[in-house]
Formats: C-alpha cells, sequence, structure tokens
C-alpha cells in the first residue's frame, strides 16, 4: 500500500512538473502552425508610402489608382500612382450610418457601391454626375459583399432569418431574386463564426470569401459559375466561436483571428495570416502566404517588416504591385522574384 | 464482485479508451499535428516528437494492459497519462484563452467541462486499478 501512494506521488509530482513546465513554455498570443513556410521565389520591395488622415478600414485598387476608405471621417480617399497625390472623392456622412461593410468599383462605368448592413442597403454612386441610388432586398440581410464582373449581381455573404443558415449568394437586386452558392457549416449564432470578408481579381472574374476563425477560404468563380476552397496551411476547420450574450450571440474571448486581411491577383491569393511556423520569427500579422488560385495549394510565403512598430492590416494587389495597409500608412510594395 | 472481474473490467475500459483514444488522433494525423501546434501550452514544444510520443504512450498502454505480469504498470501508466490529460485541459479551460483539444472522435466534440470530469472519472478508475492490482490475495483457506 504504501509502495502504491510513493509511486502515484511521483506519477503526480511528474504530471505536475510537465504541466508547469509547460505553463512557463507557453505562448497564449501564438499561433502556430505545422507546415514549414517556404520563403524562396517571392519577395516585396517598398516603393512608396502613402499616409491618409487617418487609419484606412477598406482599400481597393484600380486603373492605377488606390481607393481607401476612412471609417474616421466617413470619406473615400483616392491616390493616383502618377502624380502621387491624394484627393477626396466622396464623404459618405449623408447616406452611410453605421459601419461600412464594404465597397466596390465598376471600373468601366465609374460606379461606387457602398455596402451598409445596419440599412441592409447597397448605396450607388456616380462622381461625374452624382446619381445617387440604393439596391434593398428586403427578405435578404446582408453582411458583406461585392459587385459580380458579368452582371449586376451581387456576391454577398448573408443569413437565412427562417432556417438561420448563412450562405454566399448570387443575388439579383433588380428582380429580387438570389442564388444559393454555398451553405456554410451552421451553428445557432447568427452567422458570426462565419465572419470573413470579401474580395476579388478582376483579370480572372473570380471571388473570395476568407474567413477570420478558420481555414476554408471560398473560391467563386464567375466565368465558370463554380465554388472551390482553398484551405490555408493552419488547417483550423469551422468552428462555432461565439457565446451567448444578452441580445443573441457575440465572439467568444477564446476565439482567435487566423486570417486578417488577403488580395488577389490572376493566378495567386495573397493572405495575411496570424499564424507562425516552427522555428522562425514570424510576428503575427507580418507573413503572407501566397497560395494558387488554379491549384488551391499554398506555394510560398513571404515577410513584411513592421511598419514603425505596426503590423499590416489590408491588402490590395495591382499589377505586380502589392498594398499594404498599416493603420493610416499604406505602403506600396513591388513584387519581386529571386 | 471478485476483485479480478473488478481489474478485468477496469483493464478492458481504459483498453477500449486508449484506443479509440489514438485510432481517432492516428486517422486525422495531420488534423492532430495541427491542434498540437495551436496550443499555447505545447506552441513551443516540438510536435514531430511530441505527436507520435503521444499516440506511442497510448498504444504502449493498451498493450500492457493485455498481459498479467504487465497489468500493474499499464494501470500506472494509464495513471500518468489520464493525469496529464486532465491537467492540461483544466490548465487550459481555468488559465487560457485559447483552448484547442487534439482528441478525435466523439471525445474532441465532448464540451470542454465534460471532457475535464470524463478524464478525471477515468483517472480515478486506472488509480484503483493500480491500487486492486497490489493489494496481496488472500491466501485460500487450508483445511
Amino acid at each position: 500500500m504504501k509502495k502504491n501512494i510513493i509511486i502515484s506521488s511521483v506519477i503526480l509530482f511528474g504530471a505536475l512538473c510537465f504541466i508547469f513546465a509547460s505553463v512557463l513554455r507557453s505562448d497564449p498570443e501564438k499561433l502556430m502552425i505545422n507546415v514549414p513556410r517556404n520563403y524562396d521565389g517571392m519577395y516585396a520591395s517598398p516603393e512608396d508610402t502613402i499616409r491618409f488622415p487617418e487609419t484606412v478600414s477598406a482599400m481597393k485598387a484600380e486603373g492605377g489608382l488606390l481607393y481607401g476608405y476612412v471609417h474616421g471621417l466617413k470619406k473615400l480617399y483616392r491616390y493616383n500612382q502618377g502624380d502621387h497625390k491624394t484627393d477626396t472623392l466622396f464623404d459618405t456622412q449623408s447616406f452611410l450610418s453605421g459601419i461600412l461593410s464594404g465597397f466596390d468599383i465598376d471600373p468601366v462605368s465609374g460606379t461606387f457601391y457602398f455596402l451598409n448592413t445596419n440599412t441592409n442597403r447597397i448605396y450607388i454612386f456616380h462622381p461625374k454626375d452624382s446619381l445617387k441610388d440604393s439596391l434593398y432586398f428586403k427578405s435578404l440581410h446582408f453582411a458583406g459583399g461585392e459587385k459580380c464582373f458579368r452582371s449586376a449581381d451581387f456576391f454577398i455573404r448573408a443569413t437565412d432569418d427562417a432556417t438561420s443558415l448563412t450562405s454566399l449568394k448570387k443575388v439579383d437586386y433588380n428582380r429580387g431574386a438570389d442564388t444559393t452558392l454555398y451553405t456554410f457549416t451552421h451553428y445557432a449564432d447568427g452567422g458570426i463564426s462565419a465572419d470573413g470578408f470579401f474580395l476579388k481579381d478582376r483579370s480572372s472574374e473570380k471571388q473570395f470569401f476568407v474567413p477570420y476563425y478558420n481555414a476554408e477560404i471560398i473560391q467563386y468563380d464567375e466565368a465558370g459559375n463554380s465554388i472551390s476552397k482553398i484551405i490555408t496551411i493552419d488547417k483550423t476547420m469551422p468552428h462555432n466561436n461565439v457565446v451567448p450574450a444578452s441580445h443573441g450571440y457575440t465572439i467568444s474571448s477564446k476565439s482567435r483571428i487566423i486570417n486578417i486581411a488577403a488580395a488577389a491577383d490572376s493566378a495567386h491569393l495573397f493572405v495575411l495570416s496570424f499564424a507562425s511556423s516552427p522555428g522562425k520569427n514570424e510576428p503575427p500579422g507580418t507573413v503572407i502566404d501566397i497560395y494558387s488560385t488554379i491549384t488551391g495549394q499554398y506555394e510560398r510565403s513571404m515577410q513584411l517588416p513592421l511598419f514603425e512598430g505596426r503590423r499590416a492590416v489590408l491588402l490590395e494587389k495591382s499589377g505586380d504591385r502589392l498594398y499594404v495597409a498599416f493603420n493610416k500608412d499604406v505602403l506600396c510594395y513591388k513584387i519581386k522574384y529571386r | 464482485m471478485k476483485r479480478n472481474t473488478i481489474i478485468t473490467i477496469l483493464s478492458y475500459s481504459l483498453s477500449i479508451l486508449f484506443v479509440y483514444a489514438a485510432s481517432a488522433k492516428a486517422m486525422v494525423y495531420t488534423d492532430f499535428m495541427a491542434d498540437i501546434a495551436k496550443s499555447p501550452l505545447l506552441v513551443n514544444y516540438n510536435n514531430a516528437i511530441l505527436a507520435p510520443g503521444i499516440l506511442g504512450l497510448e498504444f504502449l498502454t493498451v498493450i500492457l494492459l493485455q498481459f498479467k505480469a504487465t497489468l500493474k504498470l499499464g494501470f500506472y501508466l494509464s495513471c500518468f497519462l489520464m493525469l496529464m490529460f486532465t491537467l492540461y485541459l483544466g490548465t487550459l479551460y481555468f488559465f487560457y484563452t485559447n483552448i484547442p483539444c487534439s482528441c478525435g472522435g466523439v471525445l474532441g466534440r465532448m464540451p470542454y467541462p465534460v471532457h475535464i470530469i470524463f478524464n478525471l472519472l477515468f483517472t480515478i478508475l486506472a488509480f484503483s486499478g493500480a491500487f486492486l492490482c497490489s493489494k496481496p490475495v488472500a491466501a485460500p483457506a487450508t483445511a
């Protein structure tokens, strides 16, 4: 009996020692992946710095122009790469209440689209004749989206009131009709677990939905009308990351953002990741993982230094240039190959 | 119930648990490795050693629990593993915000408090097995 107690004590002590050593070595801020990153082949060379009046909350690049939306001032700014000048394009104060959930540009018509989930409307604005209109679909509550390339439809994320299912839909606002393209794993959370952001590449006519909390990026090929997935290298499965709150649900403090921002070109998706790989000094938000949008496979990564101690928060790609926003500063990098 | 019957039930229960847990992890080995990598407690360990180490220990425990000569050692190893898993989950649940569970199958889908209680129960069972194994068998009465 005495021997048993001694052995049990040794086991208990050994287990406690291991856990204590693990606690000392732990790093709650670190999100590790199991795959070594490949840093060969591509790097970003800084070319220009663009300073906006306040933190840029959304960014688009079209035809040599960079558009930055500053939520703090509710203004859309335009930066011209040619003459390096920034001007104010719109003041959205009059028609945008709450937070802008995305904006889009049709470069052919020069039309701007501002998506507002508070009013469930998409505001249409044309700078030449200041025409203002809005699109509204009563039974459909969207939470972000982008305009389609080939039609006046929108590629949006919406949660169905009746079924509580969150889906990616193609919506024809003029006819009041929608087509479900992809339905997310369902949790009773009002679609919060499937939160993320949209981006697109005009040359390949592809749109992307990048989730914040898991690895499943949804790619919509408008030309082929097909949906496919790109799984980021952290391989985090979709999970319920909300907790009940007094009025519905809220994000759990235990949930971790994995994908912060992304940008795409004709063949690649650039994802700014919060995850670190083994044996590397990769502070969160400094590594961009590059995936092939054709095969869906991971290809390589590149690391960006912090800018004045701040990490990147937004990405945008235009030609061989990559725009990276660090709060109110946007750095323009030229992508180069070794 | 005879002591040997209880020991047999305990060893089978633990064997089933470890076979299930190890197999469920082995079947989704890449996900298991990825989950370990995301754990704040294990983030600085080499998971190329840790992951096969955990699976190896679980299968070894099952083997040790199958033979009379190694049964006691099997129970002690079970105690150690179950205690480690319980302390690991408990520490993550109570002190950390990010708590990935690397268990596969139905175990990985349990809510954390239930999972901790489940682990604690099997830890007690493993200790009971070890203690029962050590208790000397009463000498048969002689005429």
